[in-house]
Order: C-alpha cells, then sequence, then structure tokens
C-alpha cells in the first residue's frame, strides 16, 4: 500500500487547482455539502488519500476553525506538493466563489434580476440532502467500525437533531470519550483480575501438583 | 485603505472564531458585519445569506467576498476574503505537523478515534436537517427520492447530478408554473 503511494507521481499543481475549483463551483450551501465531492474526487478518481486518511483528514479539518472545505482543501493540497500545493488546492477552493459572488453582487448592486439563479437552485436544492445522506452512507464503512462508534454516532445525532446542540461540542464530546474509552476498558479489566486470580492460581497450582 | 485594513482584520478575527463551520457562524458574522462596523444593513445581510446558501461555495467565504465588494470594490473583496482564509492555514498545517511527527501517539489516536463517528453524524444530522427544511412538497420529495436512488444505485456523478437537476430547476419554472 506504501509502496503504490510513494510510486505515484505527486499531483501536478493545475491539478490540484482544477479539482478543486470543480468541487468549488458545483457545491451550494458550503460545509458538509461539499463532503461528497471531495470523496469522489480525491478518494476514488485522483485516489490521492486512501480511506483511512481519508478519515484522519475529516477528524482534523471538522475540530479546527475555519470553513470545513478551506480546511480539506489545505490540508489535501499540503500532502500532495506541501505548502504550495495547499495554496493551489485552497485558491483553486475559493476561485469559483468569488467570481460568481463578484457577478451577482455587481448585477444586484445595479439592481438587476437573478431570477433565473435562483430557479436553477430550486431544482438544486431538494437534492443536496440527497447528496449528504449518500456521504454519510459512505463514511461509515471507514469510520464506524465497533460498537462503540455506533454509540458515538448515535449520541452525535442525537444531540445534534434533538437537542440542538453547537457541532463543535458534538466533536469535543467526540474527542473526550475517544479518550476516556481505553481508559475505562482497562480500569475494568483490571477490576475483573482479582476476581480470575485464585482460579489462576489454582491452575497454577495443579500445574505445579502435576510438574511435581 | 485605513477601511481596506479594517476589512482584512475583521475576517481574520471571523477566520479564527469560526468554529464550527457555515450555519453555526451566521450569527457571529452578522455581529461583526451588521451590528459592530454597519457595513450591511439587517436586510442586506438576510438578502446576501439566501445568495450565498443558493451560490457554490463556503457561506464564510461568500460573505467576505460580497461584503468586501460592497465596502472597498475588488481589492475589498479579494482582502476580504483572503483574511478570512490565513488562520485555516496557520491552523491545519500546524495540526498536521503536530500529527506527521507524532503518528503513534496514543492518546492523539484515541482523540481521532473518537472525532470520526461525530464526523459521520454531523454529516447525516445536516442531511436530516436539510432535508426538513428544502422538502416542503411532493414535488421535491420525489426530487429527493430521486437524487438518492441515482447515487446510492446508480453511483451517477455529483457534479452531473446537480448540473442536470439545476437545469430541469429552470425548465420547470419556465415551462409548468
Amino acid at each position: 500500500m506504501t509502496n503504490e503511494v510513494a510510486n505515484q507521481p505527486a499531483a501536478r499543481l493545475w491539478e490540484l487547482f482544477n479539482v478543486f475549483a470543480q468541487i468549488g463551483l458545483f457545491t451550494i450551501g458550503g460545509g458538509a455539502v461539499m463532503l461528497p465531492f471531495i470523496q469522489k474526487a480525491v478518494v476514488e478518481d485522483k485516489r490521492w488519500l486512501n480511506d483511512e486518511e481519508f478519515a484522519d483528514m475529516l477528524a482534523i479539518t471538522n475540530s479546527a476553525p475555519g470553513a470545513f472545505t478551506i480546511n480539506a482543501s489545505i490540508y489535501i493540497g499540503y500532502t500532495q506538493r506541501g505548502l504550495i500545493g495547499s495554496t493551489a488546492a485552497m485558491l483553486g477552493m475559493v476561485t469559483p466563489s468569488i467570481v460568481i459572488i463578484l457577478i451577482l453582487a455587481y448585477l444586484i448592486l445595479q439592481g438587476q434580476s437573478v431570477e433565473w439563479l435562483q430557479q436553477f437552485f430550486a431544482g438544486v436544492r431538494p437534492i443536496v440532502a440527497a447528496l449528504l445522506l449518500d456521504a454519510a452512507l459512505k463514511l461509515r464503512s471507514t469510520m464506524v467500525k465497533t460498537k462503540f462508534d455506533v454509540c458515538l454516532l448515535l449520541l452525535g445525532l442525537a444531540m445534534l437533531l434533538l437537542a440542538s446542540i453547537n457541532t463543535v461540542l458534538v466533536i469535543i464530546c467526540g474527542a473526550i470519550f475517544g479518550v476516556l474509552y481505553p481508559r475505562i476498558r482497562r480500569y475494568r479489566q483490571a477490576e475483573q483480575l482479582p476476581k480470575d486470580d485464585p482460579t489462576v492460581s489454582k491452575t497454577d497450582a495443579k500445574a505445579e501438583k502435576e510438574a511435581d | 485603505m485605513q477601511i481596506l485594513l479594517q476589512l482584512f482584520l475583521t475576517f481574520v478575527f471571523i477566520g479564527i472564531l469560526n468554529f464550527g463551520g457555515g450555519y453555526a457562524m451566521i450569527a457571529f458574522i452578522q455581529n461583526q458585519v451588521v451590528d459592530v462596523h454597519g457595513w450591511l444593513t439587517l436586510q442586506e445581510y438576510t438578502d446576501m445569506l439566501a445568495i450565498s446558501q443558493s451560490t457554490p461555495g463556503p457561506v464564510a467565504v461568500n460573505t467576505a467576498t460580497y461584503t468586501g465588494f460592497k465596502i472597498g470594490g475588488l481589492p475589498g473583496a479579494l482582502l476580504a476574503t483572503f483574511g478570512l482564509v490565513v488562520p485555516a492555514y496557520f491552523i491545519i498545517l500546524g495540526l498536521m505537523y503536530i500529527l506527521r511527527h507524532n503518528p503513534d501517539n496514543p492518546l492523539l489516536r484515541q482523540i481521532i478515534s473518537g472525532v470520526r463517528p461525530m464526523v459521520v453524524a454531523l454529516t447525516a444530522g445536516s442531511a436530516i436537517l436539510l432535508a426538513f427544511e428544502n422538502i416542503g412538497s411532493f414535488y421535491e420529495l420525489v426530487l429527493f427520492l430521486l437524487a438518492f436512488l441515482l447515487l446510492r444505485f446508480f453511483k451517477l456523478n455529483p457534479i452531473i447530478l446537480v448540473s442536470v437537476f439545476g437545469i430541469w430547476g429552470i425548465a420547470y419554472a419556465n415551462i409548468f408554473v
């Protein structure tokens, strides 16, 4: 696996710019909406990151301040071409929004109608939820493996949907449980050990007798 | 000149404290742009949000570009957007540096293992919230289900999907309504 990645030539700067410009151009609403596009381009098409690396990338870029998509472009660009790569990817990501908003701001400040654009997005809006649902289902295979992961996922969903708790707190909560869980498990195993001890000593004693 | 510097610094500030991404930040950006600096009126800000959410790109970037353009023309737009992005650079590259130099640190791996399922929860959670927000009619429900089938079972490219549904939106509005 590592050989495969090492043999692969690093992405060209233009390629980085281009891929992220396409992602930036076709994702409406920002944030999590871009995730399926990034996943398709970076993992499935270009193979810049494998599933595990992509999962690490998501955990880190979601824990940091700033727009997730900008963070992701900086992160992925850096893995390919260092600082220049992250700049190329980030510029690709923001260029389409800047150009489109500049044109719209110009038209709106001049008092012109942009009705056709609203019609375009009226068609797109209902499918954004479908895009996200598909992305969540794809992510599940690499990011939710154990029963503990499933519990955290359900806890996160409950926090978001039932209590509308801020996303930052949900992430922090995940980090805390991630750190506590192995410690609790170790503690419980340590508690169980003394109960096992008599049997251990019995078997030891038997073993000793047999040895005698 | 002074206003350009102020634009830049304000969006650097927003970039640093922009925790939780787009939707969490709407109120904070409003506070800075409308209440503190008076660069946009509340009505302008609301209109701008509607535009941001229906145009490509992150909401925070769209807000920075729009506000910057209104206050300082093209240089204002570029400076405000640049200001928003600068903090992310330092933070992400810093975190990557820490991870790369301690790839097997147990504490880091534990934190990441706890955050991973939460990211899935965030994604699924936004899907559900957006579905409630954007699917208000039978027509929209049909569009949603059709899109989900095409993605899940026919592995259709999302870019093609967005283009086709957008063009359908224009056609529907002009032919059937």
